[in-house]
């Protein structure tokens, strides 16, 4: 299996390995919904303190609204990635 | 036999023209890490001998790194050669426990770990999880941009204020250890 230029497929395989091992049905250290759509949003904006440092590696509900988020960005907006 | 200074060290930077200051600042930072790195591979190990290897290894990844980077000063350079360091005395520390099998067949079987627990082993060498636990805040934050809001490199670089090449090399490692555990090849080159 060949990888794009962005990595595509390692952070989709990694992604489904969260899901896959770090359920975390209390959502023990979760940042706020409302802090991973800023993230999804605009990235930059949101600092490793907001997002608890690397917690959404090790959680699967985050990766779950990560991924919700994602597609709502995508559907809703679809040229939100613009150039500078 | 003479004891190695840690200046000595320093022979495994490659210098290019554009990082000269680089030199300088790792030279520094090995001296004021020198003495806790001897004192880890005495307690981690058992084997303060072990310390420049272990240092020179540290050394290289801290110059990649610093090549893709802006300046910085000793003290921040210092804390990255140190995060290195005790993850090449962690690698040591594993890989000598792995070898360290003696006794009789019956011992040994007694001794040798399930299936399981190798398997375990071999997936705790990549542990995912603490994948980014020994990386430098700006490029786990890149990394976990990737992860999280799928930002394409090109945007993250942007976002970061560095060159594409810059952030992705600079992620390289993770990026590889995440391809490894997944048996996923990296781009190939382009024509």
């Amino acid at each position: 299996m060949e990888d794009d230029e962005n990595d595509t497929l390692a952070f989709e395989r990694w992604e489904a390995y969260v899901i896959e091992h770090y359920p975390n049905p209390e959502r023990t250290g979760c940042p706020s919904r409302e802090t991973l759509k800023r993230f999804v949003d605009s990235p930059a904006q949101v600092g490793l303190e907001d997002l608890n440092d690397t917690h959404i590696t090790r959680c699967r509900e985050c990766v779950m609204d990560l991924r919700e988020l994602r597609r709502l960005r995508d559907t809703s907006t679809p040229n939100v990635i613009t150039e500078p | 036999m003479l004891s190695t200074s840690p200046s000595d060290l320093i022979w495994v930077i490659g210098f290019s023209p554009h990082s000269r200051w680089i030199a300088p600042v790792v030279r520094a930072a090995i001296r004021g890490a020198w003495p806790e790195a001897q004192e880890i591979a005495n307690t981690q190990l058992g084997d303060e001998a072990l310390a420049p290897e272990l240092m020179e290894v540290a050394i290289q990844q801290t110059a990649e790194y610093l090549a893709c980077s802006s300046p910085i000063g000793v003290e921040q350079t210092q804390e990255i050669l140190s995060r290195y360091y005790r993850n090449a005395v962690r690698r040591k520390k594993r890989a000598t426990q792995r070898l360290l099998f003696r006794g009789s067949t019956r011992e040994i079987e007694f001794l040798l770990p399930s299936a399981r627990s190798f398997e375990s082993a071999v997936e705790a060498d990549i542990d995912l999880g603490k994948i980014l636990d020994e990386t430098p805040p700006d490029l786990r934050h890149a990394m976990l941009m990737r992860l999280g809001a799928r930002s394409s490199w090109k945007d993250v670089a942007s976002a970061t204020g560095k060159s594409m090449d810059a952030i992705r090399m600079g992620c390289r490692r993770e990026v590889e250890r995440i391809r490894k555990r997944f048996g996923v090849q990296g781009p190939g080159p382009k024509v």
